[in-house]
C-alpha cells in the first residue's frame, strides 16, 4: 500500500534544489521597472554570470536606497501608472481620483496583481484616471491619503493626510488611530493645472484626529466636502482623545480658502462615521448625532435638531432639491432603512429597509436616488413619481458582479460603482483554467448595463469607501 | 522604515528556509526543473523588490510562484507541441508516483503538491491558488481517484 505523502515527499526530495540566490538578486536588479512576472525573459537570464550578479546587486542597493529616501520624501510626487484597460468619455471628458492602496499601485496596471491578497490597507495614495489617458498616481507620500475632492470648478483637489505613524506597521493589523497619542492628519488643499498638479500646496490645515475611526478606516462620508460655491471645505476634527466609539465626539468645522477656520458645531456626540452635508444655498450643514439629525448655520447661530430620530442614523445626504436623505446606521440592531426627512415638519418618509452601509447617492437634479442594497444591487428611487426600479446585477465578460454605489456622473447618465465578483473570486475563463477578478470602478447606465470598465481590475481598490471616490466635473447636488 | 540590508537580509533568510521546499514543490507541480529554477527565482526576486510593502512574504512567495509556473506552463502548451506520454520529465520516469502525478490536470497537481508534499491544509491551498476550499477538496478527491486508476489498488 502506498502512502501517498510519504511518497511524493520521498520521489521530490531526492532532487537537491539549486542555490538561486545570486540569479535572484540579479533578476531583481534587472526587473526593477518589471510589475508581471516574465517568464520568457526569465529565461534568458538563467545563465547570468557571477560577475554580472554580484554588479546588479549592487545596483539593485542602489536602486532600493534611491527609493527609500524618495517614501521618505513628503513632497509632492506624480508618477505615471501604465495605461488601463480602457478609459473613454464616461463624465463628458471629465476626471476621476480615486484613493488606493499605495502599495497596490503596480496593480494598477492592466494586469491584475493575482498574488496580492490583503489584509489591510496599506498606506493610500491618490490616483487619477481621465479620459483617453493613463491613470495616474497624482499623490503618493508615505501618509495615508484618502478622500480626494475635486472643488466646484476643477481648479483644486482637496484630501486627507493621515501620518503613517498611525499604523502598527507593515505586518501588522493598523491601529490608527494610536489610541494613547493624539495625532494630527492635515487636510490638504492642492492647485489643478487641468488635471496636474501644479506642486502647490495652497493650503494645509492640521485636523486632530483623536478617536479617527470614522475618517481613516472607512470614510464613507465623513470626508471633507465643498461648499456649492467651491469657497469653503467643512470637515470633521476630533480633538478630544475618547477611548470607545460609544464616547466618541466631533467637531465640525470650515475652512476658507484663505484658512479661516470656524467651528460650526463643537463637541458633538458623533454617530457612526459622522456624516455631514451642505444645503443647496451652502448656508447650512446638516450632521447627524446618536439623537438624531441637526442643522448648523454658517451664520453662528446656534445647532438645531432638524430630526429626531430613535435610530441611531448613518449618512446624511442633502439633495439639489432640498430634500434629505437619512439611512439608518450600520450599527443599529434593528436593521438599516432609508428616509427622505422633510427638513421643515420633521416628518420622514421611509424609502427602503434593504441598504447598504454608506449607500444613499443623489443624481446632479435631485430627482432620483441611488442606494446599494445589502445583497449588493443598486436601487434607483425617482423621487417625481415614487418609483423604485432594482438595477439587474451588471455583468462583465459574462461574470455577474457584486457593486456598491459611488456616485453619480455630472451629467447624471451614469452611475459610478465599486464592482467585484461576489464571493466566487476565481471565475473559468473560456480558454480553460481560472482566473481572479479584483475590483474596479465601472460605470454603469440607469438600467444597470456595464458602460465602462474605468479602472484596471485591481486589489488595491478593495478598501475604498464612497468618499475616496471623486468626480469632475463635480455632480452640483447635495 | 526598513532598510535595504534588513530588507535583503530577510528575504535571503526567507529564501534559505524556504526556497528548496518550495523548488521541490514547483518542480513537482510543473514536472519541470527550468519552470521550477524560473518561478522561484521570479517569486524571490520580485519580494527583493517590493520589500516592506508585502505583509506576509512567506505565503506570497508560494503564490507567486505557483501562478508564475502555471503561467509558464500555459505558455509552452500553446507554443510547443504536447510532448509524447511518458516523457512529461525523463528525470522523473524513474518516480512511480510522481509520474502519475504529472497525468494529473494542472489545478489537481498544484492541490496534491501543496497538500501532501507542503503539508498544507486545504484552506491555505485554497488561499494560495485564490480558490475556495471547497473547489481544493474537490480537486484532491478527484486526483486520489485519477492517482488510483493510474496506480493500482496500491494507493
Amino acid at each position: 500500500m502506498i502512502d501517498l505523502k510519504h511518497e511524493i515527499k520521498r520521489e521530490l526530495n531526492q532532487i537537491d534544489p539549486p542555490d538561486l540566490w545570486a540569479r535572484i538578486q540579479a533578476d531583481a536588479a534587472n526587473d526593477a521597472d518589471a510589475d508581471v512576472v516574465d517568464l520568457t525573459t526569465a529565461a534568458h537570464r538563467r545563465r547570468t554570470p557571477l560577475w554580472l550578479a554580484v554588479a546588479a546587486a549592487i545596483a539593485l542597493l542602489a536602486l532600493v536606497g534611491a527609493l527609500v529616501l524618495l517614501h521618505d520624501d513628503k513632497s509632492l510626487q506624480t508618477t505615471p501608472v501604465t495605461k488601463p484597460d480602457h478609459v473613454d468619455d464616461l463624465v463628458d471628458g471629465g476626471s476621476i481620483a480615486f484613493a488606493a492602496d499605495a502599495g497596490g499601485g503596480p496593480a494598477l496596471t492592466d494586469k491584475v496583481d493575482y498574488q496580492r491578497v490583503e489584509t489591510d490597507p496599506a498606506p493610500m495614495d491618490i490616483y487619477v484616471t481621465r479620459a483617453g489617458e493613463p491613470t495616474r498616481r497624482l499623490v503618493s507620500t508615505a501618509a495615508h491619503e484618502r478622500c480626494p475632492a475635486f472643488a466646484p470648478d476643477g481648479d483644486r483637489l482637496a484630501y486627507l493626510s493621515v501620518p503613517e505613524t498611525s499604523r502598527g506597521g507593515p505586518d501588522s493589523y493598523p491601529t490608527f488611530p494610536t489610541p494613547s497619542e493624539p495625532f494630527d492628519a492635515s487636510l490638504v488643499i492642492m492647485r489643478l493645472d487641468g488635471m496636474a498638479p501644479t506642486g502647490e500646496h495652497e493650503l494645509v490645515v492640521p485636523v486632530p484626529l483623536s478617536y479617527g475611526y470614522g475618517v481613516t478606516r472607512n470614510p464613507g462620508y465623513a470626508c471633507p466636502q465643498w461648499s456649492p460655491d467651491g469657497q469653503r471645505l467643512a470637515y470633521l476634527a476630533q480633538p478630544v482623545f475618547s477611548p470607545t466609539p460609544s464616547s466618541n465626539v466631533a467637531d465640525l468645522r470650515v475652512v476658507t480658502l484663505d484658512g479661516q477656520e470656524q467651528v460650526v458645531s463643537a463637541g458633538t456626540p458623533a454617530a457612526y462615521n459622522s456624516s455631514f452635508t451642505w444645503s443647496p444655498d451652502g448656508e447650512t450643514i446638516a450632521y447627524v448625532r446618536t439623537d438624531g439629525v441637526w442643522a448648523a448655520g454658517l451664520d453662528g447661530r446656534r445647532p438645531s435638531l432638524l430630526w429626531h430620530s430613535d435610530r441611531t442614523p448613518g449618512v446624511v445626504s442633502w439633495s439639489s432639491r432640498g430634500e434629505l436623505a437619512v439611512s439608518t446606521s450600520p450599527e443599529d440592531p434593528a436593521g438599516q432603512e432609508l428616509q427622505i426627512v422633510d427638513v421643515d415638519g420633521g416628518k420622514a418618509a421611509l424609502v427602503d429597509s434593504i441598504l447598504q452601509a454608506g449607500s444613499p447617492s443623489w443624481s446632479p437634479d435631485g430627482s432620483r436616488l441611488a442606494y446599494g442594497r445589502d445583497d449588493h444591487r443598486i436601487a434607483v428611487s425617482d423621487r417625481d413619481d415614487g418609483s423604485t426600479v432594482l438595477l439587474p446585477s451588471p455583468r462583465v465578460d459574462g461574470i455577474s458582479l457584486a457593486i456598491s454605489t459611488m456616485g453619480w456622473s455630472a451629467d447624471g447618465e451614469h452611475l459610478l460603482v465599486r464592482a467585484w465578483s461576489g464571493s466566487n473570486l476565481a471565475v473559468p475563463v473560456p480558454t480553460g483554467g481560472f482566473e481572479l477578478r479584483a475590483v474596479a470602478l465601472l460605470a454603469l447606465s440607469t438600467e444597470g448595463d456595464v458602460v465602462d470598465v474605468l479602472t484596471p481590475w485591481s486589489w488595491a481598490l478593495d478598501w475604498i469607501a464612497s468618499g475616496d471616490v471623486t468626480t469632475y466635473p463635480t455632480p452640483s447636488g447635495g | 522604515m526598513m532598510r535595504v540590508t534588513e530588507i535583503q537580509g530577510e528575504v535571503e533568510a526567507l529564501y534559505r528556509c524556504e526556497g528548496a521546499r518550495l523548488w521541490s514543490a514547483v518542480r513537482g507541480y510543473s514536472g519541470d526543473r527550468g519552470i521550477a529554477d524560473d518561478a522561484v527565482a521570479e517569486a524571490f526576486a520580485q519580494l527583493l523588490r517590493r520589500g516592506s510593502e508585502v505583509r506576509n512574504p512567506a505565503a506570497w512567495v508560494w503564490t507567486t510562484a505557483f501562478r508564475a509556473a502555471a503561467r509558464e506552463l500555459q505558455q509552452r502548451r500553446t507554443t510547443v507541441p504536447d510532448p509524447p506520454d511518458g516523457a512529461y520529465d525523463p528525470a522523473m520516469s524513474d518516480w512511480r508516483v510522481l509520474t502519475a502525478v504529472a497525468k494529473l490536470s494542472d489545478r489537481q497537481r498544484a492541490a496534491v503538491v501543496l497538500h501532501y508534499y507542503a503539508d498544507r491544509p486545504a484552506a491555505e491551498v485554497a488561499e494560495l491558488l485564490g480558490t475556495t476550499t471547497a473547489a481544493v477538496n474537490v480537486h484532491l478527491f478527484r486526483a486520489r481517484k485519477h492517482l488510483r486508476d493510474l496506480l493500482g489498488d496500491d494507493l
